[in-house]
């Protein structure tokens, strides 16, 4: 058999950090052969990002690498950055995370990538630009000439990694390695993407990294699984998805959602006086939040609403959990601070328990917010650096229960600690030496130590771990479920707010085009919104089975700012006739109960 | 950004106009008058020369008559200087201090980047230390102390160069003004450049400039300096100010005849009009270079550039 592409022998790399040595890969062997496409798959700290920055070069100044890696037969690790500046790029190129930070922010779009044309091939500035429009075509980007002129922060998130993989693309190189390509984008683009980087397969050889098992499923031939620095196990992604050996592994494999099985609890049964529905714990009517932007028209500017949220109503009874979904830039987060009263409504009523909210003063908003949780999604910023966990947590017992006495409120947050599984040392550290995961559930702790009966999380667990996340999400269900505490979950993953939620509100621009309970709602999908985010959740599926039907929309959600007339869907729209653009479809209840917002479903 | 620049002006009369009036106001508040430095005046003269000057108004009235003026492009007769108008004064200092000003930041801002370039480049090397060392120093040392140790260093000890005087910006008088109202500019902008350029050479585009196989000169030039130049821009205003400061200072101990040390002389004999016309020169220069920074960095950044 000949040599492969790429070897990879024995990989150690070291970081020098004040509290000493650590010891990121340890002693990692892999290769990839020509046509191979290999996932990486680990969670953060698992070592494979350093793996790959170790064969490109690319680590840090700290770092120092050994062993042996042979690209085309010659080595390169720790080769000097010259001999290493005729294989970057050229013949081995790589595709980064977060696209926006990645591409240089002040160059445009075009010089960007005629520079590496002009590096490796020499060619003339004309001669580029044809090559580079090229390339932009490859990758399918609407109106490449426009794009061309443009920078970086012009274009969309899926517009500027599609210019990322453009550029790694633009020699031909022999292999592509691409580092969490799709973790930085929305659901949908995402599935635009992997879509895209599937039909690379036959041109060039791909190694991909990903936290994500799902990713791998849809794309890889072969597998290499990390943990804590070494490779746990490897082989053909069949193999390990069916039969894998490794505890670690079958771990990730749990987490992942499968998409024959409807997963989670069953939904909440309902309650008494929930049927009777005469007073719903919180009733939202015809929400608005615009805020204004500046717009420029020829030589005067002026205020053009955009519009976060425009004309929401849905209700929460006590103790269901709702998840909200959408992308990013559909208005679930403006609608979670609306709800809360921490950005105003333009119109509309938020009505908490018969009461309406909009009218209070502060003073009275405030005594209501006793009821009112929160959790956020960053958990490290957003709790205050300078305080300690337990006074973080205690924080919300001095505000609202000013009589308690010191011996009470410690012990009451010791069973707050308890709880949410920390430890009683903790309260006397501070959030920085905390894990993400362990922020989460102080935050949790924070939230619920005044036992609110509405609790708002704001995508609580994207910024985790998978197998934290899960931790997570069995810890606000348990929780839940014991303290009968009503849940807004809001998430752009739809597998999540499967396992979580009793009823689903889906979200499109400022609007809901489908609310529905969650069996109904991911069993048979109504709206074609919805059909194509459930098919775009990267499943447990395998790339040589024959694929589910595959949903794609085409191209970016539109401005808020100037949405499209009639149904606001409809430019991405498989099914959409001219009466959709005529007129916005109201939400109407369907047979099975859920209630949607399309003339053809 | 033309637009962009005309409505900075347009905001900027009316700061203008607040710097004049509370300039007006605050030097009468002052104690002593013009005229009390003439030794053994006879006090009916002095109350003569009041009158001509027409200090005998009401302040309110003065003020007017000043803002009347100052519409029409008189700055009024200087009251020190007999048979001179602030005009003539200024006309006559400004080219010095210009000459002085321009050169400092210049010098301070190309050696101050050139500095930190350097010093991130070799981070943590010995040159690092003693480039930001050097800085430190020159940041902490005020311009009155370096001045004087320059001239007794370079002027007396070592003979090189004149001590005082300007022979009409004879290139070797200009050479140890221009370092001693440098010397705290090049020191700040070299510290920030520094800071700067190490944060962008992390960045993660410059990562991707890496990994696009450029040799690392290309990748410095291009990809890391540009965002590394924007708070060293940011910094350029306060920097301009302080050198129109360093430069009153800095005029006196050399003996030049600037407008830097027309002001403090004026000031010790309150003579009104001059104050008050070079403080406008200072103002209007300091709000123009202002906008010539920020429209700077609406060129290296086009996120912020107004859409």
């Amino acid at each position: 058999m000949s040599e492969p592409l790429l070897s990879c022998r024995d990989l150690h790399v070291r970081f020098k950090t004040h509290e000493g040595e650590v010891h990121a890969v340890k002693g990692v062997d892999f290769e990839v052969r020509a046509g191979d496409c290999l996932g990486i798959v680990g969670e953060s700290g698992s070592g494979k990002t350093q793996t790959t920055m170790a064969l490109m070069g690319l680590l840090a100044g700290n770092a120092a690498a050994s062993g042996n890696v042979r690209f085309r037969g010659e080595e390169i690790l720790n080769a000097p950055a010259a001999r290493l500046n005729r294989i970057r790029g050229r013949r081995m190129s790589m595709v980064f995370q977060d696209p926006m930070a990645s591409l240089t922010p002040f160059m445009r779009v075009g010089a960007q990538l005629c520079e590496v044309l002009r590096q490796h091939f020499g060619m003339s500035r004309p001669a580029a630009k044809a090559r580079a429009l090229e390339g932009l075509e490859i990758v399918q980007i609407p109106e490449p000439r426009q794009r061309y002129d443009m920078y970086p922060h012009q274009l969309s998130g899926g517009q500027r990694q599609r210019v990322m993989i453009a550029q790694a693309l633009l020699c031909e190189p022999d292999l592509l390695i691409a580092d969490e390509p799709t973790t930085a984008l929305d659901l949908t683009i995402q599935a635009q993407i992997l879509d895209f980087l599937r039909s690379l397969k036959k041109r060039t050889t791909i190694v991909i990294i990903t936290h994500d098992l799902g990713v791998v499923a849809g794309l890889c031939d072969k597998v290499l699984v990390m943990q804590n620095g070494g490779v746990v196990e490897r082989g053909a992604t069949e193999a390990i998805f069916n039969a894998s050996k490794h505890p670690y592994t079958q771990s990730l494999l749990a987490a992942l959602p499968r998409p024959a099985r409807s997963a989670g609890r069953p939904p909440a049964a309902p309650r008494a006086g929930m049927a009777a529905g005469n007073r719903a714990l919180l009733r939202v009517d015809g929400l608005k939040v615009h805020f204004p932007t500046r717009a420029q028209h020829g030589l005067r500017s002026r205020t053009v609403p955009l519009k976060a949220v425009d004309g929401v109503s849905f209700r929460i009874e006590p103790g269901e959990t709702v998840g909200i979904v959408g992308e990013s830039g559909c208005g679930k987060s403006t609608l979670s601070r609306a709800v809360l009263q921490l950005i105003g409504a333009t119109g509309g009523r938020i009505v908490w328990q018969g009461e309406d909210l909009s009218g209070l003063s502060r003073k009275a908003m405030n005594e209501r917010r006793r009821h009112l949780g929160v959790v956020f999604q960053d958990p490290l910023s957003s709790l205050n650096p300078r305080m300690t966990i337990g006074s973080i947590i205690a924080e919300p017992l001095r505000r609202f229960y000013p009589e308690m006495g010191r011996k009470e409120r410690d012990a009451a947050v010791l069973k707050a600690l308890r709880d949410v599984g920390l430890d009683r040392e903790h309260r006397g550290r501070y959030p920085h030496e905390f894990s993400g995961g362990q922020c989460q559930r102080a935050s949790i702790a924070r939230a619920m130590i005044v036992k609110p009966k509405l609790l708002v999380c704001d995508e609580p667990v994207s910024s985790l771990d998978v197998s934290t996340r899960r931790q997570i999400i069995r810890l606000l269900q348990e929780l839940g479920g014991r303290h009968e505490v009503a849940i807004i979950f809001i998430s752009h993953d739809l597998s999540v707010v499967r396992v979580v939620c009793d009823r689903v509100l889906v979200m499109y621009l400022g609007r809901i085009v489908e609310a529905a309970d969650r069996n109904t709602l991911f069993d048979s999908p109504a709206h074609p919104y919805t059909q194509a985010l459930i098919s775009a959740i990267p499943a447990l599926e395998l790339a040589s089975r024959p694929p589910r039907q595959r949903i794609v929309l085409r191209g970016d959600p539109p401005s808020p700012t100037a949405p499209p007339s009639g149904c606001v869907f409809r430019t991405r729209c498989p099914v959409a006739t001219d009466l959709c653009g005529e007129q916005a479809p109201p939400l109407r209840k369907l047979g099975n109960g859920a209630r949607v917002a399309c003339h053809h479903a | 950004m033309l637009r962009y620049a005309l409505k900075r002006l347009v905001v900027a009369a009316p700061t203008l106009f607040v710097i004049i009036t509370v300039s007006f106001f605050l030097i009468r508040v002052a104690p002593g008058g013009p005229f009390d430095l003439i030794p053994n005046i006879d006090p009916a003269a002095a109350e003569n020369l009041r009158k001509a000057y027409d200090l005998d108004k009401p302040l309110l009235e003065q003020y007017g008559n000043y803002l009347a003026k100052l519409a029409r492009g008189d700055l009024g007769p200087s009251l020190a200087y007999r048979d001179r108008n602030v005009a003539e004064l200024i006309a006559e200092g400004l080219p010095v201090s210009a000459q002085l000003g321009l050169t400092a930041i210049l010098l301070g801002l190309f050696g101050g980047m050139l500095c930190g370039i350097a010093a991130a480049l070799r981070k943590n090397s010995a040159a690092d230390f003693t480039v930001m060392a050097i800085a430190m120093a020159g940041v902490a040392i005020p311009t009155f102390v370096t001045a004087p140790l320059l001239t007794l260093f370079f002027g007396l000890h070592l003979g090189w160069l004149p001590i005082s005087g300007w022979s009409n910006g004879q290139f070797t008088h200009i050479i140890l003004p221009v370092v001693a109202l440098a010397l705290p500019a090049m020191a700040g902008i070299a510290r920030i450049t520094r800071g700067s350029m190490l944060e962008s050479l992390s960045a993660d585009h410059v990562r991707t400039a890496r990994a696009k196989g450029l040799p690392e000169w290309k990748v410095v030039v291009r990809h890391a300096l540009r965002p590394a130049c924007m708070p060293v821009v940011s910094y350029l205003g306060p920097a301009i100010a302080g050198a129109m400061t360093g430069s009153v200072v800095i005029e006196t101990i050399f003996g030049l005849p600037g407008i830097g040390r027309a002001f403090v002389e004026g000031a010790l004999n309150r003579d009104y009009s001059l104050i008050l016309g070079i403080v406008i020169v200072y103002a209007t220069l300091i709000i123009l270079l202002n906008l010539l920074a920020d429209m700077i960095y609406g060129w290296l950044d086009p996120r912020v550039r107004p859409q």
